[in-house]
């Protein structure tokens, strides 16, 4: 005789996960477990057994088609020469999707450094405005035509001094913000890094939404036929 | 009239031709001005204008000065005089830093005695240096070519060496300009005995506010 058929409860992934089904056989038999049901009707086991024992529910059903959601009921039929005996246990299924991963707009721990920064405060515009000044007003005092004696240097020095005043101007400025060649390559480690992975949770996602979930729990409503 | 005529024909072809950016700007000039040996040499005041335009790689520049000279102390003996001078020229980008550039410069004296007139083809190289957003610098160097003088002669030796600067406050409306020219013309004529030398020198120094457009 079969005895004490028992299903345990829980969530399993179709064809990934499995769920036990404990019987107990008083005498040596061949034993084969069945599941009928809303899905239709499959053999998960069928084997010598004596005492008690327990087979392994994947979720799968013919044609390896995940079980759907609905009633079921798993059949223990023990054969021992001419006697026959069956017991069965009531089930109740519910499938659904598995839930898919959400993709990433950042990847974690790492932060994106700003890609145009201003550079520090330099000297250089003053030096600069004064190089050209000197080079500007000494080539124009070699330039002068001594047979004319010493001409009036008022344009030169009013223009020298502005020159050297926008220099220091230059340098006061707040500096524009350049391309940070390093930040920039930085950053695009981070995007490619970003992209492969969402390329993989895409990936991912596309195999989890062939995956049902099932939740498996025994129905003792539904009794259990001898 | 004829310089203002210039001026506004100037400014038509410019925005005519879609550029990019356009200057206009007031200056106050200050000059000196030497001719023939110390005892002529003269300094001065007065107001300037300029006008600039710039499309894609190519530029032009357009100044007005009036000047009036009056002789230095140890040049009483000479006439002062009114100097106008009218500047165009146009510019090619050949980098961010340099730039060739060609033009014309036409400068008359009243009363026309009391100094030469003359007329030019400046034709040289600018460099410019960016020293901050909106402020720049640049020097120029011109060979003074083909110049003409109302008393007759010639000038093989002629340069003009140049220095120019701009500051752009805040957004960059506005602009203050600087702008120093020095002009050296070995000018010669021909005398009965040969060739008698008469050199030219004069500078204009400029500062001012501009208008960007």
């Amino acid at each position: 005789m079969v005895r004490h058929v028992r299903v345990d409860s829980g969530s399993l992934l179709a064809g990934a996960g499995a769920i036990a089904i404990h019987f107990t056989v008083t005498h040596a038999a061949r034993v084969r477990t069945r599941i009928v049901g809303a899905g239709g009707e499959v053999t998960i086991d069928s084997s010598l057994a004596s005492g008690p024992d327990s087979v392994r529910w994947t979720g799968l059903m013919k044609g390896a088609r995940p079980a759907t959601s609905g009633s079921y009921r798993v059949i223990i039929d023990a054969s021992a020469g001419s006697d026959a005996y069956s017991r069965a246990a009531s089930l109740r299924v519910i499938a659904s999707p598995v839930d898919t991963l959400t993709h990433l707009t950042s990847l974690p721990g790492y932060n994106l450094f700003p890609e145009m920064t201003e550079p520090p405060r330099s000297w250089r515009p003053f030096g600069v405005a004064a190089l050209v000044t000197a080079g500007v007003t000494g080539a124009a005092l070699a330039l002068e035509n001594p047979k004319l004696g010493t001409p009036s240097k008022t344009p030169l020095l009013v223009v020298s001094g502005g020159a050297l005043l926008i220099g220091g101007l230059a340098v006061a400025r707040k500096p524009a913000a350049e391309p940070n060649t390093a930040n920039i390559r930085y950053n695009n480690l981070v995007k490619e890094q970003l992209a492969k992975r969402n390329a993989e949770i895409a990936l991912e996602n596309a195999r989890r939404r062939t995956e049902v979930r099932l939740t498996v729990r025994e129905d003792k409503s539904g009794g259990a036929s001898p | 009239m004829r310089t203002a005529l210039a001026l506004t024909l100037a400014l038509i072809l410019v925005r005519g031709a879609d550029a990019q950016r356009f200057v206009i700007g007031v200056e106050a000039a200050a000059g000196s001005y030497q001719e023939q040996g110390p005892s002529l040499a003269f300094s001065g005041w007065g107001p300037a204008l300029s006008i600039t335009g710039s499309w894609r790689h190519f530029g032009v520049a357009l100044n007005a000065t009036r000047i009036s000279f009056s002789p230095t102390a140890a040049a009483a003996a000479a006439q002062p005089f009114d100097l106008t001078q009218f500047d165009g020229r146009a510019r090619w980008d050949v980098s961010a830093t340099w730039s060739l550039e060609a033009g014309y410069q036409l400068r008359t004296v009243s009363p026309t005695e009391a100094a030469q007139e003359m007329r030019m083809l400046p034709v040289g190289a600018r460099v410019g240096f960016p020293l901050a957003p909106g402020a720049r610098i640049a020097a120029h160097a011109d060979y003074l070519a083909a110049a003409r003088f109302s008393g007759g002669g010639r000038a093989p030796f002629a340069l003009e060496l140049g220095l120019s600067a701009s500051y752009s406050p805040g957004a960059g409306t506005l602009r203050f300009t600087a702008d120093f020219a020095f002009d050296r013309l070995d000018r010669q004529t021909s005398a009965a005995g040969g060739t008698l030398n008469v050199p030219i020198q004069s500078s204009i120094g400029t500062m001012g506010i501009a208008l960007v457009f």
